[in-house]
């Protein structure tokens, strides 16, 4: 069962908003010149916001009386600023934990050529079902 | 065992090595404008942290946050991911306090060449004494 896909556009205006909301203030960042010194296209998303992206794929899904359990994330490749990032999620496993209904979903983002930088993977737990 | 000999001195001694505490208040404003800038609607977070926001506020397994500092000649730094587990909602006026230690050290041949590989071990803890979350943070050294 697939999750809803999300589409987020950031913008070099939320990476500013997300370094002082988060105290990141790595210049990768915000600054140009600094990113295409160390060898990148120029600045690229912080991990965490791509993270935190992939995660509302989950909590999105879940609904206001479901919680999540469990998250993870791996970084494997950027996401730049002005690229779509397609975050989109898929149900892998449902079980039974003690009192606890479980789902586990893989959950991923990929940029506009189809390459998943940002696999992960979410835990999350549904209200019972009253059968 | 053959990788744990060729891990530096200087690293070898951080594995097992705990942090001293770092602490959070949770202020109202600081869950607002972290909800603001990741651009998660959710009702939820009306109430209480999205997932994301203790590492990004407390993130204190990261480089320029550590208190554990990782000495070693490198070229980068790159960060591998995260692993996360709630226990308990975060909520405005929760008093937070982030515990970091190496849980384990190794090194790996990988695409940047050597690679050290540290993972940290992060917990998060409320006013309450309540474990709040734990995280396992990947980050290399090459």
């Amino acid at each position: 069962m697939k999750l809803p896909t999300l589409v987020k556009r950031p913008t070099t205006k939320q990476l500013v908003m997300y370094a002082g909301a988060s105290g990141d203030y790595y210049e990768i960042h915000y600054d140009k010149d600094y990113a295409l010194r160390n060898n990148l296209p120029g600045v690229i998303v912080h991990g965490l916001l791509t993270a935190s992206f992939i995660a509302q794929v989950a909590t999105d899904w879940m609904g206001e009386q479901g919680r999540l359990k469990k998250f993870s994330v791996q970084y494997r490749g950027m996401m730049l600023p002005g690229e779509d990032c397609i975050c989109q999620g898929k149900v892998i496993r449902k079980f039974k934990e003690g009192d606890e209904y479980l789902v586990e979903c893989e959950i991923w983002a990929e940029n506009p050529h189809g390459e998943r930088t940002t696999p992960g993977r979410a835990v999350v737990v549904l209200p019972a079902r009253k059968d | 065992m053959s990788q744990q000999s060729e891990l530096p001195e200087a690293v070898k001694k951080l594995i097992g090595v705990e942090s001293p505490p770092v602490v959070l208040e949770v202020e109202k404003g600081t869950i607002y404008k972290f909800v603001e800038a990741i651009d998660d609607p959710n009702p939820l977070w009306k109430e209480e942290a999205p997932p994301t926001f203790l590492s990004a506020v407390l993130g204190i397994s990261e480089p320029g946050r550590s208190p554990i500092k990782v000495d070693i000649p490198h070229t980068g730094n790159l960060n591998g991911g995260y692993e996360w587990e709630y226990f308990q909602p975060v909520r405005a006026g929760d008093v937070i306090t982030a515990r970091s230690k190496v849980a384990n050290a190794y090194t790996r041949s990988g695409r940047l060449g050597p690679t050290l590989f540290v993972i940290f071990e992060i917990t998060y803890q409320n006013q309450r004494e309540q474990l709040v979350a734990k995280v396992r943070n990947t980050l290399m050294w090459y």
